[in-house]
């Protein structure tokens, strides 16, 4: 037992399936690692980044909303809001996003669930932002 | 009997009705692949999902959980999925009729009814009805979103919570094949926890990180989110499918109608020439004589 099968779905899709050796979390309270022969573990996922690094030692990163994931066995079983592989997000619409989420954001009184939509929208977009300017940073060098 | 010009002119109009269903088939086949696939992108966040909720559901008492409990009902609100276009068989008429069921088995059991109708069709046929709509939603399944699963979700879950209403139906059609669809109603509140995908499987022993409660707050407004969300994805699969039936249906009819057509044509036809040649043989016996 020495990889993981990942399966990462959304309500929309299922994003990504495929084995990795290691996975770098962003769990509600602090990231966290899993590794082949974790114990079977249930947990609650805030919204963040995804590091899965396959068996040749490359890694792929995704950018998820909250959600939960599973580990049970070699499987890890996500269950995000929203998921975006680093090379597919588009930059453009992210910061667009994310200009859009702040401007409302001005607007709105703190601890409406509104608000918190935004906030929560905006912060997405940054993830977005960084993982993408990143991502192009590497591909360029 | 009908003129020659008359057979002609129908004849015309039919087959050019037929060119307009023919691609409108075509049209709901390539939209029918689309919404099937995205029916079936769905599909494995629902089965994890309904996995770890019945999962987490055996090991919490779930009669603590407002959303699980089921109370006396006073208000009953039905969620209707309909379709904004028409030309789609019978595809709304039995939502209408199940909706119509419900809501009179609700009142007679002394209950109050509320609708709240995805669709134009569904929307402008109850408002001609003796039930109370209180949002309809026309213009979403053109181009639909997890967003308005989301917010719709969002409202039914709070009205449940504030008490003013006690139970939430949701009236769909199922899509089972190409060629098939299934009404069907399913509870979405107070929420039915998933039966177990092998009732007999051992439970895996999970660490729970925060707490099985804690995850349960977490998971509960994702879980009916989803149930929305799936039901709206279904039923617009098997909108495009019944279009699909129908208009397949009517090119066919038109073909066969546009065949007896033809033949009723042609006999005129013949009549019309044997009896002018009788006419000119009987004038020419007439002058003979």
């Amino acid at each position: 037992m020495d990889s993981i099968e990942l399966e990462i779905t959304t309500p929309e899709k299922l994003s990504f399936k495929g084995m990795v050796s290691e996975l770098i979390l962003p769990g509600a309270a602090g990231s966290l690692g899993i590794r082949p022969g974790h114990a079977p573990l249930l947990c609650a996922m805030r919204a963040g980044i995804l590091t899965a690094i396959t068996d040749d030692g490359k890694s792929s990163r995704f950018v998820l909303g909250g959600g939960f994931f599973e580990v049970s066995g070699d499987h890890v079983r996500i269950l995000a809001d929203t998921s975006d592989k680093e090379d597919e997000i588009d930059l453009e619409r992210a910061k667009a996003a994310f200009q859009d989420a702040d401007e409302k954001l001005r607007h709105l009184t703190f601890g409406t669930s509104e608000h918190l939509h935004q906030w929560r929208r905006r912060a997405r977009a940054q993830l977005r932002i960084e993982l993408a300017e990143q991502n192009a940073a590497k591909t360029s060098s | 009997m009908a003129s020659l010009k008359a057979i002609r002119t129908r004849i015309r109009s039919i087959k050019s009705t037929q060119k307009i269903t023919r691609a409108m088939k075509m049209v709901a086949a390539a939209r029918l692949r689309r919404s099937q696939e995205q029916a079936l992108a769905a599909r494995p966040y629902e089965h994890l999902m309904n996995e770890v909720l019945s999962g987490v559901a055996q090991r919490v008492d779930l009669e603590q959980y407002p959303l699980f409990k089921a109370r006396d009902v006073r208000c009953v609100e039905i969620v209707a999925i309909t379709s904004d276009r028409g030309l789609c068989g019978g595809f709304n008429g039995i939502i209408e009729k199940k909706v119509r069921k419900l809501a009179d088995e609700a009142r007679a059991n002394g209950q109050e009814v509320v609708l709240r109708i995805i669709g134009k069709k569904g929307t402008e046929y109850f408002r001609r009805r003796e039930v109370e709509i209180r949002k309809s939603y026309t213009g979403l399944l053109s181009s639909l979103k997890f967003s308005s699963a989301q917010e719709i979700a969002t409202e039914l879950t709070m009205l449940f919570n504030e008490g003013r209403i006690d139970k939430v139906l949701l009236v769909y059609n199922e899509f089972v094949s190409a060629v098939a669809q299934k009404a069907v109603e399913r509870q979405l509140l107070p929420i039915v926890p998933p039966e177990l995908p092998k009732p007999d499987a051992v439970p895996v022993d999970y660490i729970y990180e925060p707490e099985a409660t804690a995850i349960l707050d977490d998971l509960l407004p994702r879980y009916i989110t989803n149930q929305m969300w799936a039901a709206l994805i279904e039923s617009l699969a098997s909108e495009n499918a019944a279009r699909m039936t129908a208009m397949d249906a009517a090119t066919t009819n038109a073909t066969e109608m546009i065949d007896k057509l033809t033949i009723q044509l042609n006999r005129t036809r013949q009549a019309a020439i044997t009896s002018e040649l009788v006419e000119i043989v009987s004038g020419a016996e007439a002058l003979k004589g």
